[in-house]
């Protein structure tokens, strides 16, 4: 496994340096950032998650790990864009609510031009006493990755900035 | 909500406007700028503006490049005259070697951080196994008269030692011969550069910082000779420029300033077409794709030398392939024609014959409106797979269609937005030429604020990236240990794309629309174009024109968004309702009496009216004296008396103050994210009117964190909103409404919504 991915790196470095190595003024974006909202919802008893990403950024990752071209928003977008990106999301977003991982459910997602927002839910919480947030997102493709992840519940507010130095952290309520 | 009542007129006076409890706080939100800002001189103003004794260096160049098809090297040779006109001599020069980023041994490539485990990032992958040797091989440095001079490389950048010092107001030729390996972008990456085309085994060449370049001095930091390390980018003298490009005679050139030889490297058929576009009303091709798909079937063996002049800009690039078709418009300035146009191979098609030259013409046209007019007689982009780079008079831009010619919306809009944004770089920093080595926001910042106005002009519904204030909200709310402040040095700022483009666009939007207002901001924003083109301004002359140009202290302005990191979250704390206790009894009895009646009744009372029917005092009456009978609202005994003497006292001002019925509203507001903004409320009436007031920021001054607000109206007030328009990016718009309403989340609006939305391109199946 190990091996399979470093050899996916490589194959992915001749594409990808540009993009990576590059400081131009403007690339497609000049930044590389993820956003995640997760929303404590007490009435429904559910996690709501939200997780914007560049859409491109994605597509390449997905084409570099040996992944069909998902042509999000396209109207040739693969027709099995959703269950890539949950599964890409699943192996790089995961979420412990309480001690304990619990795997969330695909609501769906919208395209707007190069943001992709996938809405992710965690259902029959009863109660939250701890999120743990382990965010990869994109970290195999950009040193410099950030992922941001805004978390509400209890009328509580905390915002973590996850990247390659620290992909997790815990929080308490 | 039952009103309060204000028992005395008088009290009211007292009440409106003022803070409550205030404590003298935190003023420094509000304090002056004078310790940040360097002391006014002779040589920039306190007003912003360049003082009487000014100067700036000219550096002039004579150039002649060749361009090695075969080994993609690079050969140049260059004569640069330094003009000092500064009063100080100077006894060395530092130039810029900024391909030596480069070379195997490159700072940069020590600087990088990196963490090797079983997870590398590609961009891990690559910095361990760069092949490139591409720094800049000095093959002489000499003098006029070919003696040689000293000299001094220290990594990016090279100090020549000078026989004399060179005087005030005196100048200095010498002469560089060098050359380099041009880099594969494909592979190392890099503002310039070339990419290879493997099918026809071809090269489309962008280049750029490829000659030695003369560093900026000045009264601000002496020598700019901060070493170039990839982010922070380039300071560079103002200069004309003669340059000889030697390539391959079947290629096309497109470079900084105007073709002088266009009788020897074009065929008369393209000089005629070349001549059409000048009065064209859209686009002609001087080079058509038919014809470009032709040449590049092919290699030829001669060679052509393209002569370009260029006068006062800071820098030269251009781009040379046999790939290129060309169009071109000409752009009408008052008498002037400046020419847009445009490089690209087939690859680039269609998007870029349908766009490009278009987009290029409307920016200058845009900008010019909004800053200085553009004064250069050409204005170029040139297609290249994925970047944005901007140069003089010519840019290189990303944006590519699929091989089957059809492209995704997403590459339409990521071209024509690059497109601006690079020829928009014409204005900041060619033209208003600030130090981007030291301050990335002064051009990528003030750039990409002039680019919003740009797209919004291009198409009203244009997907903007940066520019509204709540666009921003996501990045200012987070984790405030990972973020720096606007005022950062280019190379130490954190979240780099957000803090130096995003947050400064953000920023002027919030001044235009909601601080200054359009017709005060537009005005001060010109004037600091117009005071600074062809200069170089600082951050300072910045701050100081915007104020100088509107008479609005912006300080606090500054303070808040360039200094420091805090956000915005105003908070609606609550809104009491009182009216005028008018002291006459026949009203006041009446509305007291309703209220009685209209006030919640205890469960056990509305009981016992069944269970006991009727209590004892009914039973025995005996039980019965003065109080049971007495009615304290009862209008009588005097009252009214009582009530005309005290109206007989009052001045017919407050008379009518008495009578006026008007409704008054004391909002509290809290200031959650610790930024100062303008408090903008919407209050919506009863019969389903609305009213805005806008409160200046100031406000703020008179306690930090928590102030009151008096309103009256004469009709009942149902509802007030902070921020109805979106103009202050606060973070949590879910605190600002009064009564408290929620605002659905994306998540909720999504998943309420019935059927996902349909794609429309979707069902016309097409994406062409």
């Amino acid at each position: 496994m190990r091996k399979q991915f470093a050899y996916a790196c490589f194959l992915f470095a001749a594409i990808y340096l540009a993009a990576g190595t590059a400081k131009a003024a403007v690339l497609r974006h000049d930044f590389h950032v993820s956003v995640t909202q997760i929303t404590y919802n007490t009435q429904t008893q559910a996690l709501e998650i939200t997780v914007k990403i560049f859409a491109d950024d994605l597509e390449r990752s997905v084409l570099a790990l040996g992944g069909d071209d998902l042509r999000l928003g396209d109207p040739r977008e693969a027709t099995h864009a959703d269950e890539v990106i949950l599964g890409y999301l699943r192996n790089r977003l995961s979420v412990k609510v309480n001690e304990q991982a619990m795997p969330y459910d695909w609501v769906g997602k919208e395209v707007e031009i190069d943001a992709l927002w996938c809405y992710l839910e965690i259902k029959d919480i009863l109660h939250l006493t701890s999120l743990e947030i382990t965010n990869r997102i994109l970290t195999e493709i950009f040193e410099d990755q950030a992922n941001v992840v805004h978390i509400e519940a209890y009328a509580q507010k905390k915002s973590l900035f996850l990247s390659k130095s620290m992909l997790s952290e815990r929080i308490s309520f | 909500m039952n009103s309060k009542q204000l028992l005395l007129a008088a009290l009211i006076v007292i009440d409106f406007g003022t803070a409550s409890a205030q404590v003298y706080d935190d003023m420094t939100k509000f304090k002056q700028l004078q310790q940040e800002l360097p002391t006014p001189n002779a040589y920039r103003t306190a007003s912003g503006a360049p003082g009487h004794e000014y100067y700036q260096q000219k550096a002039d160049y004579v150039i002649d490049v060749e361009i090695d098809d075969d080994k993609q090297i690079l050969r140049g040779t260059e004569t640069i005259t330094y003009w000092n006109n500064s009063p100080d001599p100077l006894t060395y020069l530092w130039l810029q070697l900024d391909q030596n980023l480069y070379a195997k041994d490159s700072e940069t490539k020590k600087l990088q951080t990196g963490t090797l485990n079983n997870e590398m990032s590609f961009d891990d992958m690559a910095g361990l196994h760069v092949a490139y040797d591409g720094d800049m091989r000095l093959e002489y440095v000499h003098d006029n008269k070919g003696q040689a001079l000293p000299y001094t490389i220290v990594h990016t950048m090279m100090r020549i030692d000078l026989p004399q010092p060179l005087k005030p107001h005196t100048s200095y030729s010498f002469q560089i011969k060098w050359w380099h390996n041009l880099n594969d972008r494909d592979k190392v990456g890099g503002r310039g550069g070339m990419e290879f085309f493997p099918a026809e085994n071809n090269y489309i060449y962008t280049v750029a910082q490829w000659f030695p370049r003369m560093a900026v001095y000045n009264e601000i930091q002496g020598w700019q000779h901060k070493q170039f390390l990839g982010r922070g980018e380039f300071t560079l003298p103002f200069g004309d420029y003669k340059v000889k490009i030697t390539v391959p005679e079947d290629h096309i050139v497109g470079a900084t300033g105007e073709l002088q030889n266009a009788d020897k490297v074009l065929s008369a058929t393209q000089r005629e077409r070349f001549a059409k576009a000048k009065t064209a009303t859209t686009p002609v091709l001087i080079v058509t794709e038919q014809e470009a798909r032709e040449t590049e079937k092919n290699k030829a063996k001669g060679k052509k030398t393209w002569e370009f002049n260029a006068l006062n800009v800071r820098d030269f690039a251009f781009a040379t392939s046999r790939k290129f078709m060309w169009d071109a418009i000409g752009v009408k300035f008052g008498n002037r024609t400046v020419m847009a146009m445009s490089y690209y191979p087939k690859e680039g098609n269609p998007l870029w014959e349908k766009y490009s030259t278009k987009v290029v013409a409307h920016t200058i046209q845009s900008y010019s409106a909004h800053t200085v007019e553009y004064t250069y007689p050409v204005a170029i982009s040139v297609h290249t797979k994925d970047i944005g780079m901007e140069y003089p008079m010519i840019c290189f831009n990303g944006g590519r269609p699929d091989p089957d010619g059809t492209y995704t919306e997403r590459t339409k809009y990521g071209m024509i937005s690059v497109i601006i944004h690079e020829v928009g770089h014409n204005f900041f920093p060619m033209i208003i030429n600030s130090d981007e080595r030291q301050w990335t926001w002064m051009d990528e910042g003030l750039n990409t604020f002039v680019q919003y106005l740009a797209e919004m002009e291009w198409d009203r519904n244009y997907p903007s990236r940066r520019g509204p204030a709540y666009k921003i909200v996501d990045y200012m709310k987070g984790d405030k240990t990972q973020m720096s402040p606007i005022m950062t040095n280019s190379e130490s700022i954190w979240q780099f794309g957000n803090n130096a483009y995003g947050k400064p666009a953000t920023a002027l939007n919030i001044l235009r629309e909601t601080v200054m207002g359009r017709e005060l901001f537009d005005f001060a924003f010109k004037e600091y174009c117009r005071r600074w083109a062809f200069k170089h301004p600082s951050p300072a002359d910045f701050f100081r024109t915007m104020e100088d140009a509107s008479a609005i202290d912006l300080d606090w302005f500054w303070r808040g968004w360039f200094y420091g990191t805090e956000h915005v979250d105003l908070k609606l704390d609550n809104v009491k309702w009182m009216r005028i206790n008018t002291g006459d009894p026949e009203k006041e009895n009446a509305i007291t009496r309703d209220d009685i009646a209209k006030a919640p009744q205890f469960i056990g009372d509305t009981r016992n009216k069944t269970s006991i029917p009727k209590p004892l005092i009914d039973q025995d009456t005996t039980l019965r004296d003065f109080y049971n009978r007495y009615d304290p609202l009862k209008v009588g005994d005097g009252m009214e008396d009582a009530y005309k003497n005290y109206v007989a006292k009052l001045t017919d001002e407050e008379r009518q103050v008495l009578s006026s019925g008007l409704n008054y509203y004391e909002l509290q507001f809290s200031n959650v994210g610790g930024l100062p903004m303008p408090v903008i409320l919407e209050f919506v009436f009863s019969d389903g009117s609305k009213q805005v007031e806008r409160i200046p920021a100031e406000i703020w001054k008179m306690d930090s964190k928590v102030i009151n607000k008096v309103y009256s109206f004469a009709k009942e007030v149902t509802a007030v909103h902070l921020d109805p328009f979106l103009e202050t990016a606060d973070v949590d718009v879910n605190n600002n409404n009064w009564p408290p309403t929620m605002q659905p989340s994306r998540f909720q609006i999504y998943k309420n919504r019935d059927q996902p939305e349909p794609n429309p391109m979707r069902q016309s199946g097409t994406g062409r």
